[in-house]
């Protein structure tokens, strides 16, 4: 794969993230929130339903990175959690390479968009390429 | 009040299993041989004792960004300890708002190593009462 600035990353549809799915993922992060498991708690706080946990985002696109840096070190990655993800919505990653912080390392940035490419979590990566 | 880099919380863990590993791996549709990257998340037992001694009102908390420096991968079999530290605290006022930014700083060890370090912003996010005249 060529990692020079601007490459883009090939999209991946994820589909939508279950009730279900963050029932699991709370019992496997140990992050039992209850505006993740329980509408009427989420909806007293003011959300429109339980949310997904802004780290399942997070988690999603770095195995999405790993997976296409499979043979690279991601050395850092940064995530910030824009805009609250609901349950049952289509999502996808994408992602680019913006640029080399120096000779062997390069900047990556993905996101966990929706159907209408809204970035809800972004996801910047430090990662150690062969020069 | 905790000051800034100054106070620790230090806390032992247990060792990672394969079976805390894979339940990670199906939550996260990872499709990988080594442990996610975000598998971290699950060490946050010092944060949460620091939220406890900050008197955050979790119902308002929200979770602005995360940050992971690794130092080597993780492996089943390591054993966690983690210390944890205020490295940064805000507050802004809006009106009807009040709005203040905690970062907790984390190193995660194995035995004297440290392994993975971390960087957390929370945002503790309180409705105020309206004021005569209006708020900046």
């Amino acid at each position: 794969m060529e990692y020079s600035p601007g490459t883009q990353l090939p999209l991946r549809q994820i589909g939508a993230i279950t009730r279900e799915d963050l029932r699991a993922y709370a019992e496997a992060s140990r992050d039992m929130n209850p505006i993740h498991l329980d509408d009427a708690f989420a909806k007293a706080v003011g959300l429109p339903s339980v949310i997904v946990h802004g780290m399942l985002s997070m988690g999603i696109v770095a195995n999405y990175l790993s997976e296409i840096f499979d043979k690279n070190e991601i050395s850092r990655i940064k995530g910030r959690f824009r805009h609250v993800t609901v349950p049952d919505v289509p999502l996808r990653c994408t992602g680019g390479v913006v640029r080399e912080i120096e000779p062997g390392r390069i900047l990556v940035k993905a996101a966990l968009e929706d159907s209408e490419g809204q970035a809800l979590t972004q996801v910047e990566a430090e990662i150690k390429i062969d020069t | 009040m905790s000051e800034i880099n100054q106070d620790f919380i230090e806390v032992s863990l247990g060792e990672i299993t394969e079976s805390q590993v894979e339940s990670f791996r199906a939550a996260t549709r990872a499709n990988l041989s080594q442990i996610p990257l975000t598998f971290a998340t699950r060490f946050r037992d010092a944060e949460y004792q620091w939220l406890d001694r900050l008197k955050v009102d979790m119902r308002h908390l929200l979770h602005a960004d995360q940050e992971y420096v690794f130092h080597r991968a993780l492996k089943v079999g390591d054993s966690i300890s983690l210390k944890s530290w205020l490295s940064d605290r805000k507050e802004r006022q809006r009106t009807g708002l009040k709005m203040q930014f905690f970062k907790l700083e984390t190193e995660i060890r194995v035995g004297s190593e440290i392994v993975i370090s971390t960087a957390t912003t929370f945002v503790v996010k309180t409705p105020t009462p309206k004021t005569e005249g209006g708020g900046a």
